[in-house]
């Protein structure tokens, strides 16, 4: 699966560079090795933190690097082919994951297919196809709109699984220029911990801006002033809410 | 065996500091959002399997669209 954003959201896939993230993959073991060394061997040295090599063709440094696999599941072994899905933190590399497995065996492993089928909220039980996206454009231009409303879905959709702060109407617009929000602002908010990156949105649940949290959100109920977030990225346009003025 | 992700696991409870409305009169409900400003503000969570790029995926939804500008959340980390 590929989440993919549209014109003034595009820069919203950053969250999902970030985001954990699932994948099926079929391993293809060089011998055939007894199920359950197989299972220990998965269950004792690839589950939880791991050090990674990144491959030789990859996009970053090739230094060990902690990555955390939260959870592997065998779906099914069938002589040399090993199927199993696993859920890991961002820049994982699974094809390593597979070459490490086999070299814990002795045997030797490769990985022979993947799919992804989570990166952050998306899933995919409800994913769609290119031929959905072209066939709901039809639709929509001969004026049914029902199909394109499930395929194109609002930017939302990509930051709901990260913790958001709603502000009061009065702060939206400087939050659009770029201000930090500070505790005067908020309305109401999820829990989180000081680095966190955070959605901030709307009462009217529209997303505004990213940004990293500079205290834990305890703070909010404790004091009545001081910075909460740094502002990070901004989506909403400026004027879409009006200025405060100061009364 | 429980398969989900550490945000999945999380349940969120939302606190309130202030009892606020909004204006209506200013920015719509994220479902309220017309077609047209979904596919210049929007996403789809799209399946890809074996073939095209990711790059070439972006493309052709540019294409059908009609837009200038799509991005991908990053080519399968293999």
């Amino acid at each position: 699966m590929l989440p993919i954003a549209l014109g003034k959201a595009t820069r919203i896939v950053d969250v999902l560079l970030k985001a954990g993230k699932e994948y099926v993959a079929l391993m293809h073991l060089h011998k055939e090795i007894d199920e359950n060394k197989i299972r220990k061997t998965i269950e004792r040295e690839f589950i939880g933190k791991i050090q990674q090599l990144p491959p030789i063709r990859s996009a970053v440094k090739r230094q060990l690097r902690q990555r955390e696999v939260y959870y592997l599941e065998i779906l099914e072994i069938d002589g040399q082919e090993v199927l199993f899905k696993v859920g890991c933190q961002a820049g994982t590399y699974i094809r390593k994951i597979c070459h490490d497995i086999g070299l814990k065996l002795g045997c030797g492993a490769h990985m022979v297919q993947l799919l992804r089928t989570k990166a952050g909220p998306f899933q995919y039980h409800d994913w769609k196809s290119l031929h959905d996206l072209k066939d709901a454009y039809e639709d929509w231009k001969e004026g049914r709109e029902e199909e394109i409303r499930k395929v194109i879905l609002p930017i939302e959709k990509a930051v709901c699984h990260l913790p958001k702060i709603w502000v009061l109407d009065n702060c939206v617009d400087s939050l659009c220029h770029g201000a930090d929000l500070s505790i005067p602002g908020i309305a109401k908010f999820n829990d989180f911990s000081e680095d966190e990156t955070i959605a901030i949105m709307t009462l009217k649940d529209e997303l505004i801006s990213l940004g990293i949290a500079v205290e834990d959100s305890s703070l909010i109920m404790k004091k009545e002033k001081g910075r909460i977030v740094k502002n990070h990225k901004v989506f909403m346009e400026r004027g879409v809410y009006p200025k405060f003025k100061v009364a | 065996m429980e398969t989900l992700l550490p945000f999945e696991k999380v349940e969120r409870k939302t606190h309130v500091k202030k009892q606020a409305e909004t204006d209506y009169g200013y920015g719509k409900k994220p479902e309220e959002r017309s077609v047209e400003e979904l596919i210049h503000y929007g996403v789809i969570n799209l399946n890809k399997f074996c073939g095209p790029s990711s790059h070439q995926i972006s493309d052709y939804v540019q294409k059908i669209l009609g837009i200038q500008k799509a991005g991908h959340s990053g080519t399968l980390a293999v």
